[in-house]
């Protein structure tokens, strides 16, 4: 399980490093939209996908997750889509 | 107690995180990002005057520019028609072809402009910035660049014309600026003097120092909902972030080997967002 946590943390922070990459990279436009986007969707696929792999699923778990991710895509409509 | 709001804490034995970062209360910030965003983009669309306009024109910009030339020890640059209607074409050609970058996809140059602009040249430079809503800070964000500093102080320019902007840029409302240096091959203020000669092209320049009217087309008025906006984002985004990053420095400090219920992957994209919000709360130059 050790082992898992540490891939899987690797896993999410190598992500969002290329997300970084590329948010910069890309400069200011719609794709920056939808590299913000892309990186909440990964999010929160890394986050059912570890905790069900660490089988501690839960409706309170779940919930927290889908209320940041709801937060980054309000904010993330609040700065690009417009 | 009103720490455990907002730190992580133990009671009857068990780790309970700050009531601020409670299920509830995430919940609470979504709605209140919804509805105040929601409540200054109607503001904007019903009654604009309430949010306030700042004004952002050509001139602030040149007078800024010369302000750090000043400050350095170089003298300052006089207007240019001549560059500003460079500096024109250039922002509506970057509008027409939608880019955002120095070289347009149909491959004109930035030279492409002050040459059609009837500037004959001897040395040229161009500033580009894009969705800031002051120029103090546009100018400010050019000097902390290498690049667009060393256009700003470069010895070889004596003239400026600088374009303002506002529309849609790669799917981005935003205001433009283009700031378009030269150094003409004949002075304006100065038609009879000797034509410079090659190897040593400034010898025979004249500097014109004295003030020069501007167009007052070359002023926008910046809106700011969007500033607000994302001011409210930042905060908010900032707030959550910290309480989280006090959550997991209270959890190592415990000698916790697993930061349970997805705390990392939260700092991790809540940083992600800081990062992106405060990207595009400062505006980019090019």
């Amino acid at each position: 399980m050790k082992h898992i946590d540490k891939l899987a943390h690797l896993i999410l922070i190598a992500g969002f490093a290329v997300g970084l990459a590329a948010f910069f990279k890309a400069g200011p436009g719609q794709s920056q939209f939808v590299i913000v986007l892309s990186m909440t969707v990964f999010y929160l696929v890394w986050g059912f996908t570890y905790h069900h792999l660490r089988g501690d699923v839960g409706g309170r778990l779940l919930l927290e997750y889908l209320a940041i991710a709801a937060i980054a895509s309000v904010v993330n409509v609040i700065i690009f889509a417009h | 107690m009103i720490h455990h709001h907002f730190l992580p804490h133990h009671h009857d034995g068990q780790h309970h995180r700050a009531h601020a970062l409670s299920v509830g209360a995430l919940f609470v910030y979504l709605q209140l990002l919804v509805v105040v965003s929601a409540g200054i983009y109607l503001i904007r669309l019903t009654s604009p005057a309430i949010l306030g306009t700042a004004t952002f024109g050509a001139q602030q910009i040149i007078e800024l520019t010369n302000k750090k030339r000043v400050q350095n020890n170089l003298p300052p640059l006089t207007y240019s028609p001549l560059l500003e209607q460079a500096a024109k074409a250039k922002a509506a050609n970057m509008f027409g072809e939608n880019y955002w970058a120095h070289f347009a996809p149909s491959g004109k140059t930035p030279w492409f402009f002050i040459t059609a602009a009837g500037y004959k040249y001897l040395f040229a430079g161009e500033n580009l910035a894009r969705d800031f809503t002051n120029p103090g800070t546009v100018v400010d964000a050019w000097m902390d660049s290498p690049s667009h500093r060393e256009n700003i102080l470069d010895k070889n320019f004596r003239e400026i014309g600088v374009a303002v902007a506002d529309g849609k840029l790669t799917g981005r409302e935003g205001i433009l600026v283009v700031q378009m240096f030269g150094a003409n091959s004949v002075p304006v203020a100065d038609q009879n003097s000797p034509k410079p000669t090659a190897g040593n092209p400034q010898q025979n320049l004249t500097m014109n120092y004295e003030p020069s009217t501007m167009n007052s087309s070359a002023t926008v008025l910046a809106s700011r909902q969007f500033p607000i906006s994302k001011g409210i984002s930042l905060v908010l985004v900032g707030f959550i972030f910290l309480l989280f990053v006090l959550e997991t420095i209270f959890l190592v400090k415990r000698a916790r080997t697993h930061l349970g219920g997805g705390i990392l992957a939260h700092v991790v994209l809540l940083g992600f967002l800081l990062l992106v919000v405060w990207y595009s709360v400062s505006g980019a130059i090019l």
